[in-house]
């Protein structure tokens, strides 16, 4: 089994950066990056975390009221293996 | 000379030291272009811009920081407030002491849309009587646009009492709060604004050149101008979502660096004490005029009512000269005329003579420049220029 990491995509930076914030106030571990252009996203940044923090990450963001638009796991070795997550 | 600045109405000068400083930071160690590429420093300049826009929706009192929108002024705010609601045929009630930035986009909408644009009259000291509003809102009315303090006589408006009326009535609320934000307690959620524009170089401390709207929940506005947002790239049409829908092009990033810290600043003093910094300075000025002769004060003269600017005449003297002669001769700086506010002239009695002399102290005033500003006007009450015929 191949390492996997969580990839959450945005409408726009304002709520890319928001995430990012909000998930650290959270202690959650999590990285902005360039969104691949293997995903279509409407916004060019993106938050990778890992796939155990996911849960933890949904419920902050959902009480915080973070938009989010797609959660997608992705994995690493392999990128364009990319799958929705649910 | 020492000079005396009080003219903080038009722009607040000085700034905190906070405020110069953000803005060299952003400038020499950031830089790069908020909300367009992915890397670090591109990153460190969206942060700037989320903190000014959380630490004004925190302010405001607006729940939802992405409906805080960035522009280059006040008057673009309202601009797109208007032009963006209103729809030919709309009719949109106002005040007689509204500002050009106000007035002129009204206008053009009532040539170019056929918007019916209802005027209410305010006092001769320039204050807005809420049953009036009542009254001239019982036509169906899209919008009630009004400022919430005006940048001739300082008068406040009641903002919540007139918003809570039109509400009942199914007109969104549109506030000018040009004069009030940062000086003035606002809050968009409890009032039940539905657009708010605010200048950042005022109250708010920051750089010329940054301003904002708030966006309230439920409203659907047009955008004024379309482009890149850094978002949706792939698609030809402007994105939906706040705050990227009205922010096309790329920000004023040194100028927010600049407004975050400014209304940082207002925060970390907390807005009554600043009210009440201000409403010291007001009674200070009111005091000396009161005590020059020949002195006419225009608006409330009461501190309680009105926010940091004063507008008076002096027998004997053009307002413009009188302006001319206290900076030259004595390093006051103050602004005379009209104030792009012909019409809270007319409400105010003062547009036949040309306007009003006008002081408006900020933060960074002080008590002796006020003293200093009250014996020169008794020194020129006493010496009118004498005019050939």
């Amino acid at each position: 089994m191949m390492p996997e990491e969580i990839i959450v995509t945005f409408f726009t930076t304002h709520h890319a950066l928001r995430a990012e914030r909000v998930a650290r106030e959270e202690n959650i571990s999590c990285t902005l990056i360039p969104t691949p252009r293997t995903i279509s996203a409407d916004c060019t940044i993106a938050l990778t975390m890992a796939p155990n923090d996911t849960a933890h990450a949904r419920t902050v963001f959902a009480a915080r009221n973070i938009e989010t638009q797609e959660w997608l796991s992705i994995n690493t070795s392999l990128h364009h293996h990319i799958k929705k997550t649910t | 000379m020492d000079l005396a600045y009080l003219d903080n109405a038009a722009t607040s000068h000085p700034k905190p030291e906070s405020v110069y400083r953000a803005l060299d930071g952003f400038m020499r160690d950031i830089g790069a272009s908020p909300g367009r590429s992915c890397h670090r420093l591109a990153i460190a300049a969206g942060q700037c811009v989320l903190d000014a826009r959380e630490r004004i929706a925190a302010l405001f009192n607006v729940r939802d920081a992405a409906r805080v929108v960035f522009t280059a002024s006040c008057t673009e705010a309202i601009n797109t407030a208007l032009k963006g609601l209103l729809h030919p045929g709309d009719r949109v009630v106002t005040t007689s002491m509204e500002h050009n930035a106000v007035m002129r986009p009204l206008h053009t909408l009532a040539r170019d849309r056929g918007i019916v644009l209802d005027v209410v009259p305010c006092s001769p000291r320039g204050v807005l009587d809420p049953a009036d509003i009542r009254r001239h809102l019982a036509s169906r009315t899209r919008a009630l646009v009004l400022s919430h303090a005006s940048n001739v006589t300082g008068s406040i408006q009641p903002v919540a009492e007139a918003a809570a009326i039109a509400r009942s009535c199914g007109a969104v609320v549109i506030v000018d709060a040009a004069q009030s934000a940062g000086m003035l307690p606002v809050d968009v959620t409890g009032w039940g604004i539905g657009l708010l524009a605010f200048s950042g170089h005022k109250g708010l401390l920051g750089p010329q050149g940054i301003g904002g709207l708030v966006v309230g929940e439920g409203i659907e506005l047009d955008t004024l101008i379309e482009g890149g947002t850094g978002s949706m790239s792939t698609n030809e049409s402007q994105p939906t979502m706040l705050p990227d829908k009205f922010e096309s092009g790329t920000a004023n990033g040194p100028g927010i660096a600049g407004l975050g810290a400014g209304v940082a600043h207002v925060t970390s003093q907390g807005i009554d004490a600043v009210r009440a910094t201000l409403a010291t300075l007001t009674a200070t000025i009111l005091e000396e005029l009161a005590a020059t002769p020949g002195v006419t004060v225009h608006g409330p003269a009461d501190p309680t009512r009105q926010t940091a600017v004063i507008s008076f005449a002096l027998a004997g003297w053009d307002v413009a000269e009188a302006s001319r002669i206290l900076d030259q001769h004595h390093g006051i700086l103050t602004r005379a005329g009209v104030h792009c506010a012909p019409r809270a002239h007319a409400t105010i009695g003062s547009l036949r003579t040309g306007g009003t002399v006008r002081v408006s102290p900020g933060l960074f005033t002080t008590v002796d420049s006020i003293r200093h500003l009250g014996h020169c006007l008794r020194e020129m009450a006493a010496h009118p220029p004498t005019h050939d015929a």
